[in-house]
Protein backbone atom coordinates (compact mmCIF):
# COMPACT_ATOMS: atom_id res chain seq x y z
CA UNK A 1 0.00 0.00 0.00
CA UNK A 2 2.72 2.47 1.07
CA UNK A 3 4.53 2.09 -2.28
CA UNK A 4 1.55 3.63 -4.07
CA UNK A 5 1.55 6.70 -1.85
CA UNK A 6 3.68 9.80 -2.35
CA UNK A 7 6.52 10.61 0.07
CA UNK A 8 5.39 11.03 3.71
CA UNK A 9 6.32 14.74 3.81
CA UNK A 10 4.66 15.35 0.44
CA UNK A 11 1.43 13.95 1.86
CA UNK A 12 1.50 16.44 4.76
CA UNK A 13 1.82 19.21 2.19
CA UNK A 14 -0.86 17.78 -0.10
CA UNK A 15 -3.38 17.28 2.72
CA UNK A 16 -2.91 20.85 3.99
CA UNK A 17 -3.40 22.15 0.43
CA UNK A 18 -6.61 20.15 -0.03
CA UNK A 19 -7.89 21.26 3.41
CA UNK A 20 -7.24 24.90 2.52
CA UNK A 21 -9.18 24.52 -0.74
CA UNK A 22 -12.04 22.96 1.27
CA UNK A 23 -12.05 25.92 3.64
CA UNK A 24 -10.03 24.52 6.58
CA UNK A 25 -7.17 26.92 7.23
CA UNK A 26 -4.16 25.07 8.67
CA UNK A 27 -1.73 28.00 8.47
CA UNK A 28 0.47 28.49 11.52
CA UNK A 29 0.64 31.84 13.30
CA UNK A 30 3.37 33.99 11.72
CA UNK A 31 5.66 33.79 14.79
CA UNK A 32 5.51 29.99 14.81
CA UNK A 33 6.31 29.91 11.08
CA UNK A 34 9.27 32.24 11.64
CA UNK A 35 10.57 29.97 14.42
CA UNK A 36 10.30 26.92 12.14
CA UNK A 37 12.28 28.64 9.36
CA UNK A 38 14.95 29.68 11.91
CA UNK A 39 15.35 26.08 13.09
CA UNK A 40 15.44 24.67 9.54
CA UNK A 41 17.92 27.26 8.24
CA UNK A 42 20.24 27.05 11.25
CA UNK A 43 20.22 23.22 11.14
CA UNK A 44 21.04 23.18 7.41
CA UNK A 45 23.77 25.80 7.89
CA UNK A 46 25.33 24.10 10.94
CA UNK A 47 25.45 20.67 9.30
CA UNK A 48 26.89 22.09 6.09
CA UNK A 49 29.48 24.20 7.88
CA UNK A 50 30.52 21.34 10.12
CA UNK A 51 30.98 19.03 7.15
CA UNK A 52 32.84 21.73 5.23
CA UNK A 53 35.33 22.07 8.07
CA UNK A 54 36.48 18.51 7.32
CA UNK A 55 36.44 18.66 3.54
CA UNK A 56 37.36 22.21 2.38
CA UNK A 57 39.80 22.19 -0.55
CA UNK A 58 40.75 24.21 -3.63
CA UNK A 59 38.49 22.16 -5.92
CA UNK A 60 35.59 23.65 -3.98
CA UNK A 61 36.38 27.08 -5.39
CA UNK A 62 35.95 25.85 -8.98
CA UNK A 63 32.75 24.02 -8.00
CA UNK A 64 31.39 27.15 -6.37
CA UNK A 65 32.03 29.26 -9.48
CA UNK A 66 30.29 26.71 -11.71
CA UNK A 67 27.31 26.60 -9.32
CA UNK A 68 27.04 30.41 -9.47
CA UNK A 69 27.06 30.15 -13.28
CA UNK A 70 24.26 27.58 -12.99
CA UNK A 71 22.13 30.15 -11.15
CA UNK A 72 22.63 32.68 -13.97
CA UNK A 73 22.00 30.04 -16.66
CA UNK A 74 18.69 28.95 -15.09
CA UNK A 75 17.60 32.61 -14.96
CA UNK A 76 18.53 33.11 -18.62
CA UNK A 77 16.63 29.97 -19.73
CA UNK A 78 13.59 31.10 -17.71
CA UNK A 79 13.74 34.55 -19.33
CA UNK A 80 13.97 32.97 -22.78
CA UNK A 81 10.98 30.72 -22.10
CA UNK A 82 8.87 33.55 -20.68
CA UNK A 83 9.86 35.89 -23.53
CA UNK A 84 8.94 33.31 -26.19
CA UNK A 85 5.64 32.01 -24.84
CA UNK A 86 4.09 34.88 -22.87
CA UNK A 87 3.29 38.54 -23.27
CA UNK A 88 4.69 39.63 -19.90
CA UNK A 89 6.45 42.99 -19.79
CA UNK A 90 10.20 43.25 -19.09
CA UNK A 91 9.83 43.87 -15.34
CA UNK A 92 7.43 40.95 -14.78
CA UNK A 93 9.47 38.69 -17.07
CA UNK A 94 12.70 39.39 -15.17
CA UNK A 95 11.00 39.14 -11.76
CA UNK A 96 9.51 35.74 -12.59
CA UNK A 97 12.80 34.49 -14.06
CA UNK A 98 14.76 35.65 -10.97
CA UNK A 99 12.42 33.60 -8.74
CA UNK A 100 13.38 30.48 -10.72
CA UNK A 101 17.09 31.30 -10.88
CA UNK A 102 17.24 31.51 -7.09
CA UNK A 103 16.54 28.61 -4.71
CA UNK A 104 14.01 27.47 -2.12
CA UNK A 105 15.53 26.28 1.16
CA UNK A 106 12.21 24.60 2.02
CA UNK A 107 12.41 22.37 -1.07
CA UNK A 108 16.06 21.63 -0.24
CA UNK A 109 15.09 20.60 3.31
CA UNK A 110 12.45 18.21 1.92
CA UNK A 111 15.06 16.71 -0.46
CA UNK A 112 17.49 16.20 2.46
CA UNK A 113 14.78 14.46 4.45
CA UNK A 114 13.92 12.33 1.38
CA UNK A 115 17.56 11.19 1.13
CA UNK A 116 17.94 10.64 4.89
CA UNK A 117 14.86 8.40 4.98
CA UNK A 118 16.47 6.25 2.28
CA UNK A 119 19.91 6.47 3.90
CA UNK A 120 21.49 8.03 0.80
CA UNK A 121 24.70 9.96 1.49
CA UNK A 122 25.44 13.35 -0.08
CA UNK A 123 28.39 15.75 -0.32
CA UNK A 124 28.72 18.34 2.50
CA UNK A 125 29.47 21.22 0.12
CA UNK A 126 25.85 21.23 -1.14
CA UNK A 127 24.92 23.41 1.89
CA UNK A 128 27.41 25.99 0.60
CA UNK A 129 25.77 25.78 -2.84
CA UNK A 130 22.40 26.69 -1.26
CA UNK A 131 23.84 29.96 0.03
CA UNK A 132 25.67 30.61 -3.26
CA UNK A 133 22.59 29.95 -5.43
CA UNK A 134 20.41 32.43 -3.51
CA UNK A 135 22.12 35.46 -5.01
CA UNK A 136 23.17 35.26 -8.72
CA UNK A 137 19.60 35.40 -10.07
CA UNK A 138 18.73 38.40 -7.88
CA UNK A 139 21.88 40.32 -8.86
CA UNK A 140 21.49 39.40 -12.54
CA UNK A 141 17.78 40.31 -12.58
CA UNK A 142 18.23 43.65 -10.85
CA UNK A 143 21.30 44.54 -12.97
CA UNK A 144 19.36 43.69 -16.15
CA UNK A 145 16.38 45.83 -15.09
CA UNK A 146 18.61 48.73 -14.01
CA UNK A 147 20.24 48.71 -17.43
CA UNK A 148 16.88 48.52 -19.22
CA UNK A 149 15.53 51.39 -17.15
CA UNK A 150 18.66 53.46 -17.68
CA UNK A 151 19.59 53.52 -13.99
CA UNK A 152 23.19 53.57 -12.81
CA UNK A 153 22.93 50.68 -10.38
CA UNK A 154 21.05 49.26 -7.40
CA UNK A 155 21.41 49.12 -3.64
CA UNK A 156 23.43 46.03 -2.73
CA UNK A 157 22.09 46.16 0.84
CA UNK A 158 18.63 45.10 -0.39
CA UNK A 159 20.22 41.90 -1.71
CA UNK A 160 22.56 40.87 1.08
CA UNK A 161 20.52 42.07 4.05
CA UNK A 162 18.09 39.17 3.94
CA UNK A 163 17.25 36.92 6.86
CA UNK A 164 17.27 33.51 5.16
CA UNK A 165 20.71 34.06 3.65
CA UNK A 166 22.07 35.51 6.90
CA UNK A 167 20.83 32.51 8.95
CA UNK A 168 22.39 29.92 6.63
CA UNK A 169 25.70 31.82 6.58
CA UNK A 170 25.68 32.18 10.40
CA UNK A 171 24.98 28.46 10.79
CA UNK A 172 27.71 27.54 8.31
CA UNK A 173 30.28 29.83 9.92
CA UNK A 174 29.61 28.45 13.41
CA UNK A 175 29.53 24.87 12.10
CA UNK A 176 32.83 25.35 10.22
CA UNK A 177 34.57 27.14 13.11
CA UNK A 178 33.53 24.76 15.86
CA UNK A 179 33.49 21.47 13.91
CA UNK A 180 33.29 18.62 16.44
CA UNK A 181 32.44 20.96 19.33
CA UNK A 182 29.11 21.74 17.59
CA UNK A 183 28.32 18.01 17.28
CA UNK A 184 26.06 17.72 20.39
CA UNK A 185 23.97 20.66 19.19
CA UNK A 186 23.61 19.15 15.68
CA UNK A 187 22.70 15.78 17.23
CA UNK A 188 19.95 17.41 19.30
CA UNK A 189 18.56 19.22 16.27
CA UNK A 190 18.46 16.08 14.10
CA UNK A 191 15.42 14.30 15.68
CA UNK A 192 13.27 17.46 15.62
CA UNK A 193 14.21 18.32 12.02
CA UNK A 194 11.65 15.94 10.45
CA UNK A 195 8.84 17.08 12.78
CA UNK A 196 9.66 20.74 12.17
CA UNK A 197 9.70 20.05 8.43
CA UNK A 198 6.30 18.33 8.59
CA UNK A 199 4.83 21.36 10.41
CA UNK A 200 6.52 23.69 7.93
CA UNK A 201 4.99 21.74 5.03
CA UNK A 202 1.51 21.90 6.59
CA UNK A 203 1.87 25.68 6.71
CA UNK A 204 3.26 25.85 3.15
CA UNK A 205 0.49 23.54 1.84
CA UNK A 206 -2.14 25.85 3.32
CA UNK A 207 -0.32 28.89 1.89
CA UNK A 208 -0.06 27.28 -1.57
CA UNK A 209 -3.78 26.41 -1.45
CA UNK A 210 -4.58 30.03 -0.64
CA UNK A 211 -2.26 31.36 -3.36
CA UNK A 212 -3.97 29.24 -6.04
CA UNK A 213 -6.88 31.68 -5.87
CA UNK A 214 -4.56 34.49 -7.02
CA UNK A 215 -4.06 33.09 -10.54
CA UNK A 216 -4.24 35.99 -12.98
CA UNK A 217 -5.24 36.18 -16.64
CA UNK A 218 -1.95 34.46 -17.54
CA UNK A 219 -2.97 31.32 -15.60
CA UNK A 220 -2.46 28.87 -18.50
CA UNK A 221 1.09 30.08 -19.01
CA UNK A 222 1.87 30.33 -15.29
CA UNK A 223 0.78 26.73 -14.58
CA UNK A 224 2.67 25.35 -17.58
CA UNK A 225 5.76 27.40 -16.76
CA UNK A 226 5.60 26.40 -13.08
CA UNK A 227 5.80 22.74 -14.11
CA UNK A 228 8.15 22.91 -17.10
CA UNK A 229 10.78 25.20 -15.59
CA UNK A 230 11.66 23.03 -12.57
CA UNK A 231 12.17 20.00 -14.81
CA UNK A 232 14.41 22.03 -17.14
CA UNK A 233 16.29 23.40 -14.11
CA UNK A 234 16.72 19.87 -12.75
CA UNK A 235 18.18 18.74 -16.11
CA UNK A 236 20.72 21.60 -15.92
CA UNK A 237 21.51 20.76 -12.29
CA UNK A 238 21.97 17.07 -13.09
CA UNK A 239 24.26 17.91 -16.02
CA UNK A 240 26.46 20.12 -13.84
CA UNK A 241 26.40 17.60 -10.99
CA UNK A 242 27.51 14.81 -13.34
CA UNK A 243 30.32 17.02 -14.64
CA UNK A 244 31.40 17.79 -11.05
CA UNK A 245 31.36 14.06 -10.25
CA UNK A 246 28.75 14.24 -7.46
CA UNK A 247 27.23 11.15 -5.83
CA UNK A 248 23.56 10.10 -6.23
CA UNK A 249 22.63 12.17 -3.17
CA UNK A 250 24.63 15.19 -4.36
CA UNK A 251 23.11 14.95 -7.84
CA UNK A 252 19.60 14.79 -6.38
CA UNK A 253 20.21 17.84 -4.19
CA UNK A 254 21.80 19.93 -6.94
CA UNK A 255 18.95 19.02 -9.31
CA UNK A 256 16.43 19.96 -6.59
CA UNK A 257 18.18 23.29 -6.00
CA UNK A 258 18.21 24.12 -9.72
CA UNK A 259 14.56 23.04 -9.99
CA UNK A 260 13.35 25.02 -6.99
CA UNK A 261 12.08 28.58 -7.09
CA UNK A 262 12.51 31.18 -4.37
CA UNK A 263 9.43 32.38 -2.50
CA UNK A 264 11.07 34.20 0.42
CA UNK A 265 14.25 36.08 -0.56
CA UNK A 266 13.50 37.09 -4.18
CA UNK A 267 9.97 38.46 -3.58
CA UNK A 268 11.26 40.49 -0.61
CA UNK A 269 14.17 41.97 -2.58
CA UNK A 270 12.21 42.68 -5.77
CA UNK A 271 9.29 44.20 -3.87
CA UNK A 272 11.74 46.73 -2.46
CA UNK A 273 13.89 47.29 -5.55
CA UNK A 274 11.16 47.13 -8.24
CA UNK A 275 7.84 48.31 -6.78
CA UNK A 276 6.08 47.93 -10.15
CA UNK A 277 6.90 44.21 -10.45
CA UNK A 278 4.01 41.73 -10.24
CA UNK A 279 5.23 39.83 -7.18
CA UNK A 280 1.87 38.08 -6.60
CA UNK A 281 2.04 36.38 -10.00
CA UNK A 282 5.61 35.20 -9.41
CA UNK A 283 4.63 33.89 -5.96
CA UNK A 284 1.73 31.87 -7.38
CA UNK A 285 4.12 30.27 -9.86
CA UNK A 286 6.96 29.61 -7.41
CA UNK A 287 4.97 28.64 -4.33
CA UNK A 288 1.59 27.30 -5.44
CA UNK A 289 2.77 25.52 -8.59
CA UNK A 290 6.52 24.81 -8.48
CA UNK A 291 6.93 24.15 -4.74
CA UNK A 292 3.93 21.79 -4.87
CA UNK A 293 5.26 20.06 -7.98
CA UNK A 294 8.76 19.62 -6.52
CA UNK A 295 7.63 18.37 -3.11
CA UNK A 296 5.03 15.92 -4.41
CA UNK A 297 6.55 14.63 -7.64
CA UNK A 298 9.77 16.43 -8.52
CA UNK A 299 12.15 15.19 -5.81
CA UNK A 300 11.46 11.43 -6.36
CA UNK A 301 11.81 12.06 -10.10
CA UNK A 302 15.17 13.86 -9.69
CA UNK A 303 16.40 11.13 -7.32
CA UNK A 304 15.49 8.52 -9.90
CA UNK A 305 17.25 10.46 -12.68
CA UNK A 306 20.30 10.95 -10.41
CA UNK A 307 20.42 7.21 -9.77
CA UNK A 308 20.42 6.49 -13.52
CA UNK A 309 23.03 9.18 -14.31
CA UNK A 310 25.40 8.05 -11.55
CA UNK A 311 25.44 4.57 -13.10
CA UNK A 312 26.54 5.90 -16.53
CA UNK B 1 1.29 30.98 -28.23
CA UNK B 2 0.20 30.12 -24.68
CA UNK B 3 -1.77 27.13 -25.96
CA UNK B 4 1.34 25.88 -27.80
CA UNK B 5 3.24 26.09 -24.53
CA UNK B 6 0.51 24.19 -22.68
CA UNK B 7 0.60 21.43 -25.35
CA UNK B 8 4.40 21.32 -25.21
CA UNK B 9 4.26 21.04 -21.40
CA UNK B 10 1.89 18.09 -21.67
CA UNK B 11 4.12 16.33 -24.25
CA UNK B 12 7.17 17.07 -22.07
CA UNK B 13 5.50 15.60 -18.97
CA UNK B 14 4.26 12.56 -20.88
CA UNK B 15 7.77 11.95 -22.20
CA UNK B 16 9.27 12.20 -18.72
CA UNK B 17 6.64 9.83 -17.31
CA UNK B 18 7.41 7.38 -20.12
CA UNK B 19 11.18 7.57 -19.55
CA UNK B 20 10.65 7.23 -15.79
CA UNK B 21 8.53 4.12 -16.27
CA UNK B 22 10.81 2.45 -18.81
CA UNK B 23 13.86 3.07 -16.59
CA UNK B 24 12.16 1.40 -13.63
CA UNK B 25 11.00 4.27 -11.44
CA UNK B 26 9.26 3.13 -8.23
CA UNK B 27 5.56 2.44 -8.83
CA UNK B 28 4.35 4.88 -6.14
CA UNK B 29 6.20 7.82 -7.65
CA UNK B 30 5.22 6.86 -11.17
CA UNK B 31 1.55 6.64 -10.22
CA UNK B 32 1.66 10.06 -8.60
CA UNK B 33 3.40 11.46 -11.68
CA UNK B 34 0.54 10.18 -13.84
CA UNK B 35 -2.00 11.64 -11.41
CA UNK B 36 -0.10 14.94 -11.61
CA UNK B 37 -0.44 14.97 -15.38
CA UNK B 38 -4.15 14.21 -15.20
CA UNK B 39 -4.66 16.93 -12.57
CA UNK B 40 -2.73 19.39 -14.71
CA UNK B 41 -4.90 18.77 -17.78
CA UNK B 42 -8.12 18.92 -15.75
CA UNK B 43 -7.07 22.11 -14.02
CA UNK B 44 -6.19 23.78 -17.35
CA UNK B 45 -9.52 22.72 -18.84
CA UNK B 46 -11.37 23.96 -15.76
CA UNK B 47 -9.68 27.35 -15.97
CA UNK B 48 -10.41 27.58 -19.68
CA UNK B 49 -14.12 26.85 -19.11
CA UNK B 50 -14.22 29.38 -16.30
CA UNK B 51 -12.66 32.00 -18.59
CA UNK B 52 -15.23 31.27 -21.33
CA UNK B 53 -18.18 31.63 -18.95
CA UNK B 54 -16.69 34.86 -17.62
CA UNK B 55 -16.32 36.22 -21.16
CA UNK B 56 -19.91 35.22 -22.00
CA UNK B 57 -21.36 36.84 -18.88
CA UNK B 58 -19.56 40.11 -19.58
Amino acid sequence: MASFLPDILALFFLMALVCQRLGVNLQLPNDAYQLLTYVLLITIGLKGGQALAYSANWALLGQSISVIMLGVLVTLVAMLLIGTFSKLNTIDKTTLAAHYGSVSVGTYAVAISFLQLREIEFEPQIALFVALLELPAIIFGLAYLSRKQGQKGFDLRTIFAHKSLALIVIGMLIGALYGEVAEPMVKNLKPIFAVMLALYLIHMGALAGQRLSDLSSNHMFIISFGITMPVLGAIMGLTLGYWLGLSVGGLTLLATLAASASYIAVPAVFEQAQPKANIAQALVASLAITFSFNVIWGIPLYAHAADIISRL
Amino acid sequence: MQLVFVCLTFIFLALIALIAKTTGMAMGSFTTLLIAMACYILFCLYLKTQNKSLAQSS
